[in-house]
């Protein structure tokens, strides 16, 4: 593991439901290798704690309990095969220290006990780890890990300016460009004396 | 015989969403009895070309008048069949949307009959020591009539010919009490599919209530608007979900000073939304006022958060809390805080609405203020903070408290020259190192912070551009 960076705080916010009222999810939360969490989730867990950071790190959520038979299933179907009951745990916010880092918890899978990965949207009902990995400078990843969400209309160019950020991304080549013309033309202005422009 | 009127909404506006002033316009003629027809000149010459709009649309940067503002083709096309009227209405926004407003004037008058009326907040405006946009109009015989202030119950004299209701044509115009039975927004007469809607869904303006509540030293609302007034917010709920119900509409803007200005109000909206199952999917975005922790409890940003908020402007306007005392707004940067923490529990994004600078402002204070950007920056991470709206230095517009400071003067060389120049080129005989030269550099130093820490920038290009052209301007 490389050097330490920084201590910082997690918050996770977990819901979670059972097939049986006597065996809830029982999960550990795993922050760069040291176990911080272990034990059951009983309708709701709002936990948080102080960590280390280091360059790469990595936050696991393990599912552990949940049982697919052969004579008890933790997922309870009707006679049309819908689920009736079935026993999860659900994401509902993550943030590290000031930041909602909510946006990756669609982007997120969960790694399954045979290596698959599944998509979850936070929703998870099977045995498996589900993975967050982050880099310090954190907050230069977290801006770009969210704006590589984004999907702007269009990329903005010289002659489009004026319509709001929301729809277009900039062209920092061109900003670049046209604030070295605003201070070359703030310099003049420093040297500018009216009075003898009047003459 | 049933009168026509025409409703004209003409370019530079944001292509966001269709033009508010001009529904209601059409719902106060179709009230009045008359045959309506309304075109939005600016989001055709936008969907006709874009990089001409924008080329046409730099030429109103610095404050100008002409008749080469609006390509003629596009009035050509549009309206010369249109022009068999009696009324012809027009809205000026700002002082800036002047130039639309002549240009477009004297191309009508030779071409049409009709009695041209124009309106709207800019109209008031000054564009020299004597004449304000409208009264300028009239002498030039471009226009019949010149409405001050609310055009509700005004137009509707005018309609009648009641010519001698206050507002008309000089006359000091009376304040509208209430604004419960007022005409809403008609859009029916708009081609909905044209505009470059910000999320690619529709998108309304909508109103909830006219002035302000704070009374912000740099800001003219107060001079136009002088009472609060604001609309039960039941009733606007119960708007949205009538647009939804007849359009589709799930996203709304809300063109108020604030969208929160009534706390009472604002709260019985939330409540009535809530109560409609559809409205889980709607947006609804405006100005919104950031206030102390007591009075924007974790409680409020539930309902917001829960209701359909999602992307409110704030107008935060500088990193010191001095200065924002001096403005008015009565609110600390620790309230910004309380706000940004809860909104980024909400996922609530938030566009700053900043200044670069304050002609009190002292260089320490200038430095203080760049701190911000490193303070706020998690929030600008997560999306909490989607933008920072960079206004520039203050301008001195002519209602707002700031202009009657005695410390502001403008130099001889600028006393001759336009209005909008004494506007923006003053100088603080308490600050004299507030120099032109200085603010823009000030300008500078913010946008060159904001990048360090990776804030958008809104529209910046357009800012810059302004900035520049107004500066040369000032040494030319």
């Amino acid at each position: 593991m490389s050097d330490y960076v920084t201590t910082r705080t997690l918050q996770i916010d977990l819901t979670s439901d059972a097939a049986y009222d006597t065996h809830w999810p029982n999960i550990d939360i795993v922050i760069n290798s040291k176990i911080v969490y272990s034990g059951v989730v009983n309708e709701k867990l709002l936990f948080e704690s102080e960590f280390d950071t280091y360059q790469n790190n990595l936050i696991s959520i393990v599912f552990k309990n949940k049982r697919f038979g052969p004579d008890t299933w933790d997922t309870i179907v009707d006679s049309n095969g819908n689920i009736v009951k079935d026993q999860h745990i659900l994401v509902k916010s993550i943030r590290i220290d000031e930041c909602n880092l909510n946006f990756l918890i669609s982007k997120t899978a969960l790694k399954l006990e045979d290596g698959s990965l599944v998509k979850t949207n936070g929703y998870i009902s099977f045995n498996g780890i589900y993975n967050i990995e982050f880099k310090e400078p954190y907050y230069d990843w977290v801006h770009t890990t969210r704006i590589s969400a984004i999907k702007f209309n269009k990329t903005i160019d010289s002659s489009l300016p004026f319509i709001t950020s929301y729809v277009y991304d900039h062209n920092n080549e061109i900003v670049a460009e046209l604030l070295n013309k605003m201070q070359e033309t703030v310099n003049a202005a420093k040297n500018f004396n009216y009075n003898n422009s009047l003459s | 015989m049933q009168q026509k009127t025409l409703i004209i909404t003409t370019p530079y506006l944001e292509p966001h969403r269709p033009p508010i002033t001009g529904a209601i316009l059409t719902q106060i003629a179709l009230d009045a009895g008359h045959t309506v027809d309304a075109i939005d000149i600016n989001i055709n010459l936008f969907r006709h070309d874009e990089k001409l709009w924008w080329e046409y649309k730099k030429k109103t940067y610095v404050f100008n008048y002409g008749n080469d503002i609006v390509p003629k083709f596009v009035y050509e096309y549009h309206l010369t069949k249109r022009l068999d009227v009696d009324w012809i209405l027009l809205s000026q926004l700002t002082h800036f949307d002047f130039a639309s407003i002549y240009d477009i004037c004297f191309w009508l008058r030779p071409r049409t009959s009709a009695k041209i009326i124009v309106g709207g907040p800019g109209i008031e405006s000054p564009i020299d020591n004597v004449d304000t946009c409208g009264s300028f109009l009239f002498k030039k015989n471009l226009v019949d009539f010149y409405i001050y202030g609310e055009g509700e119950y005004v137009l509707k004299e005018l309609f009648n010919y009641n010519f001698d209701f206050p507002g008309i044509n000089g006359t000091t115009p009376k304040q509208i009490d209430s604004l419960d039975n007022l005409p809403l927004p008609n859009y029916s007469l708009y081609n909905l599919d044209a505009y470059e809607y910000p999320l690619n869904k529709k998108d309304f303006y909508i109103y909830g209530s006219r002035g302000c509540v704070k009374k912000c030293t740099f800001c003219d609302i107060q001079h136009y608007w002088p009472k609060y007034r604001y609309r039960p917010g039941k009733d606007i709920a119960n708007e949205m979900i009538g647009y939804y119900e007849k359009y589709g509409t799930e996203n709304f803007y809300f063109a108020d000073s604030l969208l929160n200005g009534s706390l009472k109000e604002f709260r019985s909206f939330c409540e009535e939304l809530s109560r409609y199952n559809a409205a889980k999917n709607f947006k609804w975005s405006g100005f919104f006022l950031i206030r102390p922790k007591q009075s924007h409890s974790k409680e409020l940003f539930d309902m917001i958060g829960s209701t359909g908020g999602y992307f409110l402007n704030c107008g935060v306007e500088t990193g010191v809390d001095r200065i924002r005392l001096e403005m008015a707004k009565g609110f600390t940067n620790e309230d910004v805080d309380w706000h940004l923490e809860n909104c980024s529990n909400h996922g609530l994004t938030n566009q700053f609405q900043l200044m670069t600078t304050w002609p009190s402002e002292t260089h320490a204070e200038h430095k203080q203020y760049l701190e911000i950007f490193k303070r706020w920056r998690p929030y600008v991470a997560d999306g909490t903070i989607s933008s920072a709206s960079l206004n520039g230095p203050p301008g001195l517009l002519d209602g707002a408290p700031l202009s009657k400071d005695p410390n502001f003067y403008v130099t001889d060389y600028h006393k001759n020259n336009i209005a909008s120049n004494k506007m923006i080129f003053y100088m603080n005989k308490k600050n004299q190192n507030y120099t032109i030269a200085e603010r823009y550099q000030r300008s500078i130093n913010v946008i060159l912070e904001a990048q360090k820490y990776k804030w958008p920038l809104d529209r910046i290009e357009t800012k810059l551009i302004e900035w520049t052209t107004q500066l040369k301007e000032y040494i030319s």
